[in-house]
Order: C-alpha cells, then structure tokens, then sequence
C-alpha cells in the first residue's frame, strides 16, 4: 500500500526532473546508488539463495532513497580496502556501510548523524578461560591490517598492565582474524561489535567493556549536492523515529 | 397490481433480506468463535512449542555430555595406561597402539605448559596458547578437563585432557562428526519441528531472528529465503505474539515463540480455519432458506386459494386500522415453529460434527506423533546403547591391554586403581578355566557358572576365543541395574588366555533411555487445551502412564473404561472417574495409547451458536410472519369474487372426505394415489403445493451431498472432516459421524432410487400394458430393494454386526417361511400373474364378483377400479377365478320384439337399411351391428336379435345405446313393439282331424324325430 502511494510522487519528481535539459541528469536522480557491505549480518549482507540484500543498512538507504525522492536504490557491495575509493570516483552516491565517522574521514568526506553507534571490543574463545580484559596482560590480540584499532588496544591494555603491555597481531579481513582466533594464533580479536557478530559463536564470548564508541554515519563526497539532502533525511529519520524502528527491528 | 402480489413481493424480499442478513451475522460469529478458539489452540501450542524447544535442547545437551562423558573416560584411561607405565618405553608406534586401543582421532602426552611429548599423530595446533588453557585445568583439581572444539578448515576436533603428573597430561582428540549427527537429529529445527502438526493441516516454522531467513519451512524450497520478503511483518514477530500473517500470498494465523537466536511460528492457513464454518454457515443458511421458503410460500398459497374461495373461506379478528387473518397466521405459526425447531436442530447438529470430527482427526495426529516420537526414540536408544556398549568393549579391551602388559598388575590394590581409572565399578580377572583370579569386588572365589540359564554361563566363549562379549543390563538381587562387559586375554600365542571382566552401572544410559521413555513423551502431550495422553498395558489393562500419578498401576476398566476401547484406532467418549473424555487409541507392542480431551471442551460453543442461530431466525421468521397475516382493513373486499377453479376435464383428484371429528379436508383421491402420473401443480393444495417445493429442496440438497460424496479425493483434502466421516475410520456406533454418514446412505440411496424410478416412469410412458406392468413391478422392486439396502448400511454404520445380519437372514426366511406365509404366497402369486400374463394393469377383469379395471399390480397386492372408480385391494394370493374381458373384443346384443302382426319381411327390409346408418352412430362399434334372426317366437311377439361388437370397456353402455338406436328405428317406421295388451277374442270353434289327417300326422312325427335325432334344442336360443 505504501508504495503505491510513493509511486504518482516518483512519477511526478521524474516529470518534473524531465523539465530540466540534460538526460544524464535524469538517469543520476531518479537512481541512488549506495555502497553497501556485503557480510555483515542484521547490517546489511548479500543472501546468497535470494541474491538480495538485507539489513538495517539497506533498509536505511531504502527509506533514504525514498525521502530524496529517488525511484530505485542500487547496491554496491564495498569492502574496508575500497570503501574510500568507490565513493571518491563517484561509483557510488553515498556509503552506508558500518562507517564511523571520525575526524580524518570527515576531511575527506561528508557524513550525516550517526545512525547507529557501536563499540569496538574484545572477542576470545571459551576454551581460553580470559573473561576480562586484564587477562590479556602480554597476550596476542589479533586486529584489522589498517584499522585504528591496533592503538585502540595498545592504549587500553597499557592502561591495565604498563609493563606486560599486549602483542598485535594484523590480519588481511575479518575472516583471517576469526581463523587465528579460533586455532589459538591470537589470543583475543578486536573488532567493532556489529562485525564481531557475525563471527560469533557459542565458542566465544565477549570480554566486558568497550575499547571505543563507533558511531556510524552516512558518507557523502565532500561537499556535493546530495551531502545536504542526506543530512537532513537522515535528521529526519532519527526526529521520527523510523531509524529506532529499523534498529529494533534488525537487533 | 392486486394487494396479495404486493404481499408476495414484499414478503419474497423481506425473506432475501433476512437470508443475507443471517448469513452475514452467521459468518461474522464463526469468523469470531473460530478465531477465538484457534487463538486458543496456537496459545496452547505454544506452550508446546517451548517445552518442545526447551526439552530438545536438554536432550542435545544430554547427547553432547554423554559423548563428552565417554571421551573424558578415555582421556583418563590413557593417562592410567601413562601413569602406569604399562609401556615401559613411550614413544610413536606406542603411542598409536593406544589410540586405536581407545579408537579416538589423536592421542598426546603434553607438559604443564602445553608442550607435547609424545603424540600418535601430528597435532597440528599449538598447545601452549591462551586457546587451549581448558586443558591445562587438570592440573587445577585432576579432574578430566571440560570439552572444547577446534574447527580449522575441515578439520574438526574435540579434546579432552586428563591428569597424569603434576606436570604431564594425556589429551584425547576426537573428531565430533558422531556427535553432531546426534544433536542434528536431536536439536536441528527440522528434527524439532517437522514432527509438529498444527490444527489439521498446520505446520510450524522457524525464522531467524537475525537476519529474518527461514531456518525452516516444511516447504524447503523456502529454507534460506527471507521471511519478511515472503510477506511476514517484522513487527508481528514478538515472542507470544498471535496473528494473521502472509506466508508466500497464505494467510495463516500464527502463535510465535523466541527461542534463541529464532522465532518458531505454528501456523494455521486461513481456510483451514474458515473451512468449518463455510460448510456450517451453508448448512445452517440453507435450512434457514428452506424453512423461509416454505413459510412464505405457504402462506401466499393460503391466502390465495382464501381469496378463491371468496370472502367467506376468512377468518379475520379485527384490530383497530388493521385485521390479522387467523387460519393462516395459526398456519404459519406451526410451520415456523417447526422450522426453527429445524434450524436448532440441524445447527447443533453440525457443531457437534465438526468439533467431533476435528477432536478425531487431531487426536488421530496426536497419536501419530507419539507413535513417531516412540519410533524415533527407540532407535536413539539402540543407538545410544551401541555407544555405550563400544565404550565398555574399550575399557576391557585396554584393562586387557594393561593386564596383558603388565601381569604384575594383577593385584586387588592395582585392579581397584585401573577400575577407579576405567571408571568402571568393579574388575574380575578370570582364568583360562573360567576362575576368578583377582577382583577389586566384595566376591571373590568364583567360578563361572556350567548352567546356561546363569548370567555367567555366557562369558565362558570367552575362553573358546571369542574377542568380546556384552551382557544386557540386569537388575541384580537389591534391584541395581549392572552391565557386564568381558574382554578376552591373550597369551602371546595368541590364544585365549582368560578374560577381563568389567562391570559398569549404566546410570546416565538408563537416564537417557528413561529420558526417551513412553512417560516423558506422553507428559509433553497437550491435546486441546487441557487434553492429554495416557496409556495403558496390553495385558493387564492397567494404567501405565498417567498425568495423575496415583492413577498408574491401577485398572483402567475399573475407572470406566470399557474392553471395546482396547482396539487400534478407537475414537469415542472414554469415562475415567467421574469425567467424560473424548479419546483416541493407538496400539503398540505392549500398551494402549490414548490421547484424550474433556468432553466439555468439545461442546464449546455449540448451545451459543446454535441458540443464536435460531434466536436470529426467530427475528426473520417474526417479520415475515407479521407481514403475511396482518393487512389493512379497508379493501377488504377486494377480489372477494371467488372464481371457482375450472373443474378439470379429468377425474379430479383431490377430494373433499369428512374426517371423523367432522370437519372437511381435501385428500388426494384413490385413484390418484397410485395413478403414474405427477399431479398437476394446479389441482394441488397450498399444502401439497408446500411439501412439493420442501421436497424439491431437500432433493438439492441430497444431490449436492451425493456429488459431494462421489467427489470426495477431489472436492476434500485429506484432512477435511468430510473425508473423515466418509473414510469411516471413526468407531461403529450410535454417535454423531454414523448419523451423518447415514444421512449421506439415505442421500445416495434415495437419489439413486429416485433418478430410477424417474427413469422407468418415463419408459412406462412409451410402453404397451405389458411393459407398464414390468416397469410398475420394478418400481416396486427398486423402492424396496432400496429400503433394504439403506437399512443394511445404516445398520452397519451404527455398528451391528452385519455378517451376523446376514447370516440372520436365514433365520429370517425360516420366520418368513412358518410366520408369513401369507406375504410369500402373496409375492408369489404376484410373480405369477405378472408372468404369466394373466391379467396386466388396464385390463378389465372379473375376480369373483367384482369387475373392474386393474389398476397397478404389486408384489403383494393388486389394485382393481370399479366402473364406480371405487378401488379394491386384493392380495394377490386370493385372485382365482380370474375372468379377463379385455384380450377379446365383447359383443354387445339388444334382443327387440315385434308383433305378430307385422311383416318379419318388412322390419328385415328396414334393418338392411338402417344398420350401418346405427354404426355410423356409434363410432365405438367395432364390427357389425349385426342382424342375427328370430331369436324366440315369444308370448306376445317375435324376437329378433341384434348384436355389435366392440370393447369389454364400452359393453355395456353399447347394449343401450343399442336398444335406444333400434326404439327409435322402429318408431320412424311405424313398426310396433309388442307390449302385453288383453284382446278379447270370440272362441274359435276346433275342428275335429279327419282320419286321413290323423295318420298322415303320426307319420310325420315320427318321420321328423327320426330325421332330427342329432339336433338338440335344449337352448331356446
């Protein structure tokens, strides 16, 4: 029923978009184009048997789509390693895709509210006893090649034990960490929780205690037309309520 | 238009009106009650659902510390082999020995910090990690350590370590692929939930409540896909949340419960649950109509025959402005009356049907799922009991090993170390002659047993070489269940060499099986919602399972039971105690299985449904009644002109008789009553014309269930209670699926009897007399071979013996044969006459002194009609004398006298004349008239004869249209009939005969007798 509803307004917008010279343009708005994750389960993560996506992501970018008036959304799936660059040449209008906003990539790109606000955190195996964060005083803490995260640990563990200090280890992806986890190469893996779920298991706990708050925001190419349209949609769905709604529905 | 048509319509759509507005009251309280009840149902369910759930999880749990408990043995095993030092030296193939000696994956000796020392194989992980810390809690308290699991690639292990020194231990690994297999089958969401039936055709579900996939679906093309883009609301999936969801364009209403990282749904499709009331509402709509029907067009007629019959045939009471006709509201009051008793009946009675049929067919599914439940668990058991029993067979084959090793272990202090090690409870070393050589048990000095009935006796083919032997579990002497494994000894020859028994007490294998037992699957039974199963012993008809535990043990019959109900597949009201309940059994091997719900919960909201059905037909009825028999007073005149029905050309054949209390009232005549022909609908009475349209309707209706029936693997699903009463696997007996399949025999029987009869009605019209005859005769035959055959299944349905019946009928014939002689004869008779063609319907005969007309031949009786259209019933044994007049043409005669005056000449001159002039008269003639002679020179004149020939039928009108046809010729021709007249004559002086003349006469006589010697005439004719 709603999208029947949404329907005469796409048609309308496309009309009114067709007034203006220029088929290109056309093409650019009435399609949004978002880059999206593809193994983050209740995020957004590609089903394999229905070749869709689903997620509190995709709904976002949906919903997103939907308020800028754009007829269809289509996703890319992007990875950490080119997340940056598929936005920078424009492959995608905008990225929803477990990105947390920080102060280096808010002078590359533009970012909305956070819509969603993580902890990063320490993951370990049962079998391995630790259940707190000082138990990993002079162990091996596996961490993402490139994150931020190797000084997140560092500077923690520092805080609890100066002198045993914590050994890092890097991994290619989240899978390579999950691996060394689980053969006993590292001790503990630090990860963002949203990513650390899906790598979850009964096998595993979380220590207590987050390392940092990540907050996620929408990210847009410095400056453009679409920045300001996406703040403010964005801005709306928290003032309304339908970002709760989408979380509750995906946690 | 006339103010009666107004009427008419009027009451026509008030009927519509009413018939729509039932219809929509009635749907929307099914909808209502029905709705209530499934929410009712699924709540229940899901209580179900979660035990299910949470049992199932205890079960895998149970599984998985069973599997973990056999390997923590052997990890303790080994370590007793190492702290033993079984082997003098350790090394590789040492260390292999003993992995195949505990038949595990990988066997390792390690240091404190998780460095190996010895190992079967390479281990391929590091041990000294955080990651394998759990094994090194050995060395915290000597226990074995808790298992964990490593899966690197496809490799898969479970380890287990167990104390050997305050710096070494021995770790077991073993690849989980047994263990995971077992927890599939016990904990997978198929394993739960694709044994779970819901309503009729309902099934459960599973949908992750991370990422909104189906876990599981029944249809597993499904599986996998995202539930929310087959058309489930994420909002409706709220743990205990109950509501109409889309599943694939499916409406179905589900309960929904959380497990875990899960919501199970338990879904009923929306047809399923409306299904009950469509047929219900029909039913109920359609007597509804019926009786609707009847009232307005009875009362119409009524008032239309009032309006022929002039103002008179009234009875009005004036009321003010308006007058209410008595006969006619009295009339329909009745009618009403009836109807409505009609619709409380039927109403309930279909309520009753399918709630009863539901509680069947779930309490058949009921079973059905215990009966897979039971089947599933034994073969757990066997298989856990296999399990156990391999596990035993190591701890013997490595007390062997260690015994064979080290023969100086042969000590009570050592034995009593390995057992604690083997966890086993006690270990007996016997000799090559079967002699206890140490033990770490209280007896010793035994020997093993020569008497084959002796639990020992089976150990000595130990000593004959056999490698291993396992006991069943016994309950010894105080009642403790023990397992005796032995394991043969070798010597290095080979050869037996005595043999190491073990005992064990199976407590976590007999927890197990009693965890699989009839009484734990019978606990988590809920039928209805306060149904449950219990059983029964085979034998000894004794309680073995019940909820209320001071019931087991105790007789079933005692409590209200009855022996019929110990039979597979019994579905019927079971009395326990004081409480009636509607059950089912299932028969295993050694019990009787029932699922039972109160009785009271069957009747639910039959009275309210049923009551309110009526009370809303009442309002109809009520209106209609108000408008049919109330009208203005001011044209009351109206049309009071009665027309009087044009009385019809044929016999009439309704009659006015004078009943005994002396009032007047139209029957249908006798000649009507067996007359082969429909009565036209005008001659008919409002009545008549009522029970016309009520038959005709009920025809629609037994048509319909007769197509129904013949339709039913296309019309009905499996489950639907139509196919349940027809499948007739519901218990013989007066209840309410007998009534309704008898109502379904009746149906079929009288359509069928019904469309014969028509179709020989028709060919009797296209037929000669014979072929009537036949055709009356089978319409008889089939009217009650269809009775007999109605009874026999009616019979059969409510559960008496028909076999017996038949067998009874011979004894039947015998009563027949002294009893009834009468009705045989009568038959027989029948038979003859028809065959043997003596007389056919439409004959004219004469038996004894009645001659009629033969109405209808029966297999008993036979109908004649007497010219006076009075109709004599004759049994057929008493026809004799049987006179037929039609099979030859009949003759009429007219005999006519003339004077003697009158010229014989001259009259037969005129009837030369006039004769075919009289034919052409009387067209029914069929030869002649014909002129015959003098028939008699009479008193007072010549008498001549005339006859005719035509039909028996029309004989004797003949002789007298044949008399009037000659007066009248004879008076155009002046010919004088003679009549008696006194003429006085002058005497006549006789003169005296000559002598020639006297013996001329006595020549002639004599000469005449003799010439006419052979000529008779003894007829003056």
């Amino acid at each position: 029923m709603k999208k029947n509803r949404i329907v005469p307004l796409l048609l309308l917008a496309a009309l009114a978009v067709g007034l203006f010279p220029g088929g290109r343009a056309l093409a650019a708005e009435t399609t949004l184009t978002v880059g999206v994750r593809d193994d983050i389960v209740n995020f957004s993560y590609l089903n394999e048997t229905t070749g869709k996506y689903y997620g509190l992501e995709i709904d976002l970018a949906r919903e997103l789509g939907k308020r800028l008036g754009r007829e269809d959304v289509q996703f890319v799936t992007v990875t950490p390693a080119t997340r940056r660059e598929t936005l920078e040449s424009g492959q995608v209008d905008c990225l929803i895709a477990c990105y947390s906003i920080t102060d280096a990539r808010k002078e590359v790109f533009d970012f909305s509210e956070p819509y969603y606000h993580d902890d990063t955190v320490f993951m370990v195996q049962r079998s391995s006893l630790f259940t707190a964060p000082e138990d990993l005083a002079g162990m091996t803490v596996g961490v993402l090649a490139g994150s931020n995260a190797g000084e997140l640990v560092t500077a923690a563990m520092e805080a609890i034990d100066p002198d045993k200090g914590v050994k890092l280890r890097e991994g290619e992806d989240y899978q390579a960490l999950s691996d060394d986890l689980e053969r006993g190469a590292v001790d503990a893996v630090c990860m963002d929780g949203c990513i650390a779920q899906a790598y979850m298991n009964e096998d595993r706990l979380y220590l207590p205690g987050s390392l940092a708050a990540q907050y996620y925001g929408v990210a847009t190419q410095k400056d453009s037309k679409l920045s300001g349209q996406v703040a403010k949609a964005i801005e709306d769905m928290l003032a309304d309520g339908t970002v709760d709604a989408l979380v509750d529905k995906w946690d | 238009m006339d103010k009666l048509k107004k009427k008419t319509i009027a009451a026509v759509l008030v009927a519509a009106l009413c018939l729509l507005l039932l219809g929509g009251y009635l749907v929307l309280m099914q909808n209502h009650l029905s709705v209530e009840q499934q929410r009712q149902d699924t709540e229940q369910k899901m209580v179900q659902l979660r035990e299910l759930i949470a049992s199932s999880e205890l079960a895998a749990d149970q599984v998985r510390q069973t599997y973990d408990d056999i390997y923590k043995s052997k990890a303790m095993s080994l370590a007793f082999l190492i702290r033993q030092k079984v082997d003098p030296e350790l090394n590789r193939p040492i260390m292999e020995t003993y992995r195949k000696l505990l038949d595990v994956d990988n066997v390792f000796v390690l240091d404190k910090s998780g460095i190996i020392i010895y190992q079967a194989r390479p281990a391929g992980v590091d041990f000294t990690r955080a990651r394998f810390n759990q094994l090194r809690t050995v060395f915290r308290d000597a226990d074995p350590s808790d298992a964990f699991q490593v899966d690197i690639g496809d490799t898969h292990l479970r380890y287990y370590g167990a104390w050997v020194t305050p710096y070494v231990m021995a770790v077991v690994a073993q690849d989980p692929a047994e263990l995971n297999e077992m927890v599939a089958d016990t904990a997978s969401w198929e394993s739960m939930l694709g044994g779970v039936s819901v309503g009729l055709n309902g099934y459960a579900f599973a949908v992750s409540a991370k990422d909104y996939t189906f876990l599981y679906h029944p249809d597993e093309a499904l599986i996998g896909l995202d539930a929310l883009d087959a058309g489930i609301n994420v909002e409706d999936l709220d743990d205990g949340n109950c509501a109409w969801m889309t599943v694939n364009g499916e409406d179905l209403y589900c309960g929904v419960v959380r497990a875990d990282d899960a919501y199970v749904l338990c879904a009923v499709s929306r047809g399923e649950i409306n299904s009950a009331n469509a047929i219900t509402v029909i039913i109920v709509l359609f007597v509804f109509f019926t009786v609707i029907t009847l009232v307005v067009l009875y009362a119409i007629l009524l008032l239309r025959e009032e309006r022929r019959a002039g103002s008179a045939g009234g009875d009005w009471k004036t009321m003010g402005s308006w007058r209410f006709n008595k006969k006619v509201g009295r009339k329909i009051a009745t009618v009403s009356v009836v109807g409505l008793a009609a619709i409380l009946v039927i109403s309930y009675y279909m309520q009753t049907l399918f709630s009863m049929s539901r509680a069947s067919v779930a309490n058949a599914q009921r079973l059905e799922e215990i009966d897979t439940e039971l089947e599933r668990n034994s073969r757990k058991v066997d298989q856990l009991t296999a399990r156990y029993d391999k596990s035993y067979i190591s701890k013997g084959q490595v007390a062997a090993y260690i015994l064979n090793q080290r023969p100086d272990l042969l000590t009570r202090d050592a034995v009593t170390r390995m057992s604690r090690a083997l966890g086993v409870e006690y270990t007996y070393v016997f000799d090559k002659n079967g002699d206890l050589l140490v033990t770490d048990s209280p007896y010793t000095g035994f020997t093993l047993s020569d008497d084959p009935s002796e639990q020992s006796y089976a150990f000595r083919s130990l000593l004959q070489g056999v490698p291993y032997l396992v006991q069943e579990a016994r309950q010894d002497d105080v009642g403790v269940y023990r397992q005796y494994v032995g394991v043969t000894i070798r010597d290095e020859a080979d050869n037996a060499n005595g043999f190491v028994q073990i005992s064990v007490l199976p407590e976590l294998l007999e927890g197990a099986v009693e965890q699989m037992g009839l009484d734990t699957i019978l606990q988590n039974v809920h039928v209805g919602v306060n149904g449950f199963a219990f059983a029964v012993d085979r034998d000894t008809r004794n309680f073995i399972y019940y909820p209320d535990e001071r019931y087991i043990g105790r007789s079933a019959l005692d409590q209200g039971m009855e022996e019929a109900q110990f039979q597979d597949g019994d579905s019927g009201y079971v009395k326990l105690g004081l409480d009636k309940y509607y059950a089912a059994a299932m028969e295993t091997d050694d019990a009787f299985i029932y699922v039972a719900r109160p009785a009271a919960e069957l009747s639910g909201d039959r009275v309210l449904i049923s009551l309110s059905s009526v009370g809303a037909s009442m309002l109809c009825l009520a209106l209609v009644w108000l408008l049919l028999c109330f009208e203005r007073t001011g044209a009351a005149a109206e049309g009071a002109a009665g027309k009087k029905a044009a009385a019809s050309g044929k016999r009439a054949r309704m009659v006015d008789v004078v009943m005994p209390d002396g009032s007047v009232k139209k029957t249908e005549s006798a000649f009507s009553r067996w007359s082969n022909e429909t009565m036209g609908w005008g001659e008919m009475t409002p009545e008549q014309k009522t029970t016309m349209v009520m038959k005709l309707l009920l025809g629609v209706l037994a048509a319909f269930i007769v197509l129904a029936v013949a339709n039913k693997d296309s019309a009905f699903t499996s489950t639907s209670v139509f196919r349940y009463v027809l499948g007739g696997t519901w218990t013989r007996g007066v209840n309410v699926f007998a009534i309704t399949a008898n109502i379904m025999i009746l149906c079929v029987v009288s359509v069928v009897s019904m469309l014969l009869r028509f179709l020989l009605k028709l060919l009797s019209r296209s037929m000669n007399a014979r072929g009537e005859t036949v055709v009356r005769l089978i319409n008889n035959l089939v009217k009650y071979v269809s009775v007999i055959v109605a009874l026999y299944f009616c019979f059969a349905m409510f559960g008496v013996d028909t076999a017996t019946l038949l067998a009874s009928a011979g004894i039947l014939s015998l009563v027949i044969g002294l009893g009834a002689q009468d009705l045989v004869k009568d038959i027989v008779a029948g038979l003859f006459i028809i065959f043997e063609g003596e007389f056919r319907v439409g004959d004219i005969v004469t038996i004894g002194d009645w001659r009629g007309t033969v109405v209808e031949i029966g297999v008993r009786t036979t109908k004649i009609e007497e010219p006076g259209k009075n109709i004599k019933i004759i049994n057929n044994s008493a026809i004799s004398n049987v006179i037929n007049m039609t099979r030859k043409e009949s003759f009429a005669a007219c005999d006519i006298g003339i004077e003697y005056g009158e010229s014989l000449e001259r009259v037969e001159a005129i009837l030369k004349e006039e004769l075919p002039n009289v034919r052409k008269h009387l067209p029914k003639i069929t030869d002649g008239p014909f002129y015959k002679g003098v028939a008699e020179l009479g008193d007072s004149g010549v008498i001549i004869k005339i006859v005719a020939q035509c039909a028996e039928g029309d004989r004797i009108q003949m002789v007298r249209d044949l008399n009037r046809e000659m007066k009248l010729i004879f008076d155009k021709h002046k010919i004088n009939v003679p009549f008696p007249q006194v003429v006085v004559n002058q005497p006549v002086e006789f003169l005296e005969a000559t002598e020639w003349q006297k013996r001329q006469a006595e020549k002639f006589a004599k000469e005449q007798e003799e010439l006419s010697k052979n000529i008779e005439t003894t007829f003056p004719n």
